[in-house]
C-alpha cells in the first residue's frame, strides 16, 4: 500500500507526458510512443488481476481524454491489461511470479523484461494502431506503423522503468 | 454445464446449510472466480469499441472542448515555449513577406502615381475573403485521420469550413469544428480531406488527397491525359467553396499514366505539415450561397 501514492504521481506524469509531449512530437508518421504502457508494464506482479484491468481502462480513459481521440487507447489498454498476467508468466516462470515485487529490469533480469515488456507493447500497439486504421487496404502501412511505434516505445519505457529500480539496486547490493 | 449449476444453486439457497461443504455449490464458486475477470474485460471492450465505432470526426473536437479548460491552458503553455524557439526563423520570415508586398506597392505606386484620384476602397463587407491568424498548439501526424488544433475558436469568428493556410501562402487544411475558445481542424494529412489542384499557368485540374505512406507527398489524380507536366511544376488550389484560388500546395515530383486514361501525381508539400506553428485562416464570404447551390445542382440531377 505505501507504493500507492508513487504510482498514482507516476499515472498522471504519464498521462502528461503522453498528451503534451509524445502526442507532440511528430518525428515521424509511423513513429507514435505509447509510453504511458509504463504504468500497466510496471504494476506490482502480485496486483490482482481484476485491478490491473481496472487500471489499465482507467489510464485509457485518461490518454483518451487528453489527447481526443475516442477510445481508442481504452481498447488497447483493455486488451494488453487483461494479457498481462499471462505474458508475466510466460516471460518469467511460475514460481518468480508467485513472489511478487516490481517487475522492472533489475527484479526480473534485463533479458526477461525486455521479453516481457516487449511482447506487452507489441500487443498493445497491434491492438491501437489496427483499430486505428480500421481497413485492410494499407495493411502494410499499419504493420511499418506498429513494428516501429514498439520498437520506440520499448526504448522509452525501458528507461522509464530505471526511476523504479534505484532502491532495489542498493538493497542487493547490501545483501551481497 | 451451466443451466445444471444454476438449477442446483437454486436448490442450495434454500438448503443453506449445507452451502460451504456441497462440492457442487464450491464448484460454482470457482467458476464464478475464474470467469468474472474475462467477463468484465470483454463488457468493457464491447463499451469502449462501441464508443469508438459511433465517434465521428467531430467526437475529437468535442472531447477536446470539454476538457479545455484545463488542457487548454497547458496546451497553450507549452505550445508558447516551443514557439519561443522558432521566433528568429519567424521574425525573418515577416521580414520577407514585408519587403515584398512594398516591392509590389512600389510598382502599383509607379504603374499609377496619382492614387488618390482613382483610387477608392470597397467596403469592407464587399471583400470576398476575410483573413485572421491563430496559433497551433496541438498537431499529429502518425494517425490515418491527422488534426491540428488552434487556440483560437468561435469567440474569434473562426467558423467551420474556413480555410486554413501559412502565412506563406502554402496549405494546411480545413477548420471542421469550433469551441468557443478552440478549433480543430482536418490537416491535409488526412485520408478524409480532398479539394482540387490545379497545375499552375495551365487549365488542367485533380483531386488532391493523402493516401497515408509520407508525411510530406500527397497524391493529385485523375489530371487530364492532355496536361503538360515537369518535375518541379507547381500545384495550386482551384474552384474550391474553401481555398482561396492559388493557394500554394506543393510541387510535382513524379507522375504515371493510369489506363491510358489520366495521370496521377506526387506532390511534395512545400511546407510540410510538422513546421507549421502559426497560421492564417480565410473565410469565404460566398461560401454558404456556393455551396447550397451545388447541393441544389447536385439534388436535382439526382432526381431526374
Amino acid at each position: 500500500m505505501h507504493r500507492t501514492l508513487a504510482y498514482t504521481i507516476f499515472f498522471i506524469v504519464l498521462v502528461l507526458l503522453q498528451a503534451f509531449l509524445f502526442d507532440n512530437l511528430n518525428l515521424s508518421i509511423y513513429i507514435y510512443p505509447l509510453v504511458y504502457t509504463a504504468f500497466i508494464i510496471l504494476l506490482p506482479i502480485q496486483t490482482p488481476r481484476i485491478a490491473v484491468l481496472l487500471l489499465g481502462f482507467a489510464i485509457g480513459v485518461a490518454v483518451d481524454a487528453v489527447s481526443g481521440t475516442a477510445g481508442l487507447h481504452t481498447i488497447a489498454s483493455l486488451a494488453s491489461a487483461f494479457c498481462r498476467p499471462m505474458m508475466l508468466r510466460l516471460s518469467i516462470g511460475k514460481e518468480e511470479a508467485n513472489e511478487g515485487g516490481i517487475p522492472n529490469s533489475v527484479k526480473l533480469g534485463t533479458g526477461a523484461f525486455l521479453r516481457y515488456s516487449s511482447v506487452f507493447i507489441f500487443i498493445h500497439c497491434l491492438v491501437f494502431f489496427s483499430f486505428e486504421a480500421l481497413s485492410w487496404s494499407y495493411f502494410h502501412l499499419t504493420l511499418v506503423r506498429i513494428l516501429f511505434s514498439s520498437a520506440v516505445t520499448v526504448a522509452l519505457v525501458y528507461c522509464t522503468q530505471l526511476l523504479f529500480t534505484p532502491g532495489q539496486l542498493q538493497k542487493t547490493r547490501k545483501t551481497q | 454445464m451451466l443451466s445444471i449449476d444454476v438449477s442446483r444453486f437454486a436448490l442450495y439457497l434454500i438448503d443453506s446449510t449445507r452451502f460451504y461443504t456441497n462440492p457442487g455449490m464450491n464448484r460454482l464458486f470457482l467458476f464464478f472466480k475464474q470467469i468474472y475477470v474475462p467477463l468484465l474485460f470483454i463488457i468493457l471492450e464491447v463499451v469502449a469499441i462501441n464508443y469508438y465505432a459511433q465517434s465521428t470526426s467531430y467526437t475529437r473536437a468535442k472531447i477536446l472542448s470539454s476538457t479545455n479548460s484545463f488542457m487548454g491552458n497547458v496546451y497553450t503553455t507549452f505550445s508558447d515555449v516551443k514557439h519561443y524557439f522558432s521566433l528568429k526563423k519567424e521574425n525573418d520570415s515577416l521580414v520577407n513577406e514585408l519587403v515584398e508586398l512594398h516591392n509590389e506597392f512600389e510598382k502599383y505606386k509607379a504603374a499609377n502615381p496619382q492614387p488618390e484620384e482613382t483610387l477608392e476602397l470597397p467596403e469592407s463587407e464587399a471583400a470576398k475573403y476575410y483573413y485572421t491568424t491563430a496559433n497551433v498548439i496541438n498537431n499529429t501526424i502518425a494517425f490515418r485521420e491527422n488534426f491540428l488544433t488552434l487556440d483560437k475558436g468561435i469567440l474569434d469568428g473562426i467558423e467551420a469550413n474556413m480555410a486554413v493556410i501559412t502565412p506563406e501562402g502554402t496549405m494546411v487544411g480545413i477548420v471542421q469544428t469550433c469551441s468557443e475558445k478552440y478549433s480543430v481542424c482536418m490537416s491535409v494529412l488526412n485520408e478524409k480531406f480532398r479539394t482540387a489542384g490545379r497545375i499552375k499557368g495551365s487549365d488542367h485540374f485533380g483531386s488532391i488527397f493523402w493516401n497515408g505512406a509520407k508525411e510530406d507527398i500527397v497524391q493529385l489524380t485523375e489530371v487530364s491525359k492532355y496536361a503538360d507536366i515537369s518535375v518541379g511544376d507547381t500545384i495550386v488550389t482551384d474552384y474550391s467553396s474553401i481555398f482561396p484560388s492559388g493557394i500554394v500546395i506543393g510541387t510535382v515530383q513524379s507522375w504515371e499514366m493510369v489506363a491510358d486514361s489520366y495521370f496521377d501525381l506526387e506532390v511534395k508539400l512545400t511546407t510540410p505539415l510538422t513546421s507549421v506553428h502559426k497560421v492564417l485562416l480565410v473565410r469565404y464570404a460566398d461560401q454558404v450561397e456556393q455551396m447550397m447551390l451545388e447541393a441544389e445542382a447536385l439534388n436535382e440531377e439526382d432526381n431526374k
